[in-house]
């Protein structure tokens, strides 16, 4: 039997004739080990931090008293929403939310503003922020950001977790992850410090990627940019097959046979080689921006 | 390509959702090909490498604009549709009077004029989405046009020197990828973005 809960806060609970009211939360629902939590907020921020109860807890303030904070659900779900008055008030107000959920439940966040933060949490994550700044911990269960303006960051535990990050004009640094990881921006730079990596692969126009990781034996690595420039390092030992393609940037690498040219009529030039065993494959394409292999 | 993604909501009242839903998200092959792949490329003799090579740069150009216009139309379809009434559409507003422009592409590109009416309705609901955006949110998603119609630029005029680069094409469909996936991000601002009362 589902029990369910809600919880419609409305008006405010510390409110002063002289200044401008203020809501306090302080609510909690009991759920299962493992819910769905599902947050949303315009302004301010989400802090989301895992804990060993089978209880979400919301505390926080919200500085306007006409902002509507919903808090419903049952064992299974729970949806958490500040719904500011209107989409064209001028009011800028702050609703800052710290909610404990259990450590096996799963998110789905979304923010204007608003940043998110989320630690502990080991279920699927799925972040999205307009020009907040996102950051995450992942674990085993699959975790995508999405940003347009805020940053990204994403550090790894020690798990498998497959790691999507998706950024138009924010950075996004991701470090400590293994396995899976997909990053791609239109001008933010790509920062990634990684493990061992199965499947990477990195997509920008203008930002320029900057990234460490040892290939997995049948690894797949692709980095593809206009005209940010590409360095990846990666670690010893390297056994791969290259194949590493610029319009107009130079291509340098510390392995390998020197780059050359593709046509004495074009600006082009290309590598391709196999380095060690072979095994894993890299590809790095770039039109004007300059590649940059090295092992670490 | 940028992923279309749905509100838990919606996930649950549509059964075709749900069945999408249950697809695996990619299917390994039995085994490794990339051996068998690289010994059949070794052994074709170079004659006979233009037609392995399957499709030409342009037909594949063509094929990904149009997997691209699907997407579009899909997600637009998508977002312009209210999930639940009023809420959907209660951040919209009128289009700034300088509303951008698409993306410009040169003689090189191969956009159907599906893609380009696709694309356009896409414009109009990320201008109207722009409007509703913090100021400086909206400065840099202008930069970031202005960054994606440069690099359109650049490409065809790379074009214009090496017209049949395998390397400028691919480029140049991530290049139309990257300006939707820009739209696409801007016109679905996500839950937060639609519980705006008005």
């Amino acid at each position: 039997m589902n029990i369910r809960y809600a919880v419609i806060a409305t008006s405010a609970l510390l409110a002063t004739p002289a200044a401008q009211a203020v809501q306090n939360i302080d609510q909690s629902l009991p759920t299962g080990a493992t819910p769905s939590v599902e947050i949303s907020n315009v302004q301010g921020r989400v802090s989301v931090s895992a804990w060993d109860q089978p209880v979400v807890k919301v505390t926080g303030t919200i500085e306007n008293d006409k902002t509507e904070f919903e808090f419903s659900g049952d064992a299974g779900r729970v949806v958490i929403k500040v719904r500011p008055e209107s989409s064209k008030t001028d009011r800028h107000d702050d609703a800052l939310l710290d909610i404990k959920v259990p450590a096996g439940a799963s998110l789905d966040v979304n923010t204007v503003s608003a940043d998110i933060q989320v630690e502990g949490v080991r279920g699927a994550q799925q972040l999205e922020s307009v020009s907040g700044d996102v950051t995450a911990t992942a674990f085993d269960e699959e975790v995508e950001v999405q940003t347009i303006s805020g940053d990204a960051a994403v550090n790894g535990s020690g798990g498998k977790a497959r790691v999507e990050t998706e950024s138009v004009s924010g950075d996004v640094k991701v470090r400590g992850v293994s396995g899976e990881l997909q990053a791609k921006s239109v001008s933010g730079d790509l920062e990634l410090e990684l493990g061992t990596m199965t499947r990477l692969q990195m997509e920008t126009v203008s930002g320029n990627v900057r990234a460490d990781a040892i290939l997995a034996s049948d690894g797949r690595v692709e980095a593809e940019s206009v005209s940010g420039n590409v360095r990846i390092r990666f670690g010893k030992p390297v056994n791969g097959e290259f194949d590493l393609e610029s319009f107009s940037g130079s291509i340098d690498s510390c392995f390998g046979p020197k780059a050359e040219r593709k046509s004495k009529y074009a600006p082009g030039s290309e590598l391709r080689f196999t380095q060690g065993e072979g095994g894993a494959r890299v590809s790095v394409d770039t039109m004007s921006g300059n590649i940059k292999l090295c092992d670490m | 390509m940028s992923t279309v993604r749905f509100g838990r909501d919606e996930r649950e009242r549509d059964p075709l959702l749900r069945q999408v839903a249950a697809l695996p998200q990619e299917i390994e092959p039995s085994r490794d090909l990339w051996p068998d792949i690289r010994a059949r490329l070794k052994q074709a003799p170079p004659d006979r490498a233009p037609a392995a090579g399957g499709l030409s740069w342009s037909w594949a150009l063509a094929a990904g604009v149009a997997v691209a216009s699907v997407s579009v139309l899909f997600t637009w379809m998508v977002v312009k549709t209210p999930a639940d009434g009023p809420a959907q559409m209660a951040g919209v507003t009128a289009a700034p009077a300088t509303a951008l422009q698409p993306v410009s592409y040169g003689g090189y590109s191969s956009l159907g004029a599906d893609y380009v009416r696709t694309r356009s309705q896409m414009l109009d609901l990320f201008n109207s989405r722009l409007a509703d955006l913090p100021e400086e949110t909206r400065s840099r998603v202008e930069a970031d046009l202005a960054t994606i119609h440069k690099a359109a630029a650049d490409i065809d005029a790379a074009l214009a020197a090496d017209p049949s680069s395998k390397l400028l094409n691919k480029l140049l469909l991530s290049t139309y990828q990257e300006e939707m996936r820009l739209y696409t991000t801007v016109a679905d601002p996500g839950e937060a973005g639609r519980n705006k009362r008005t």
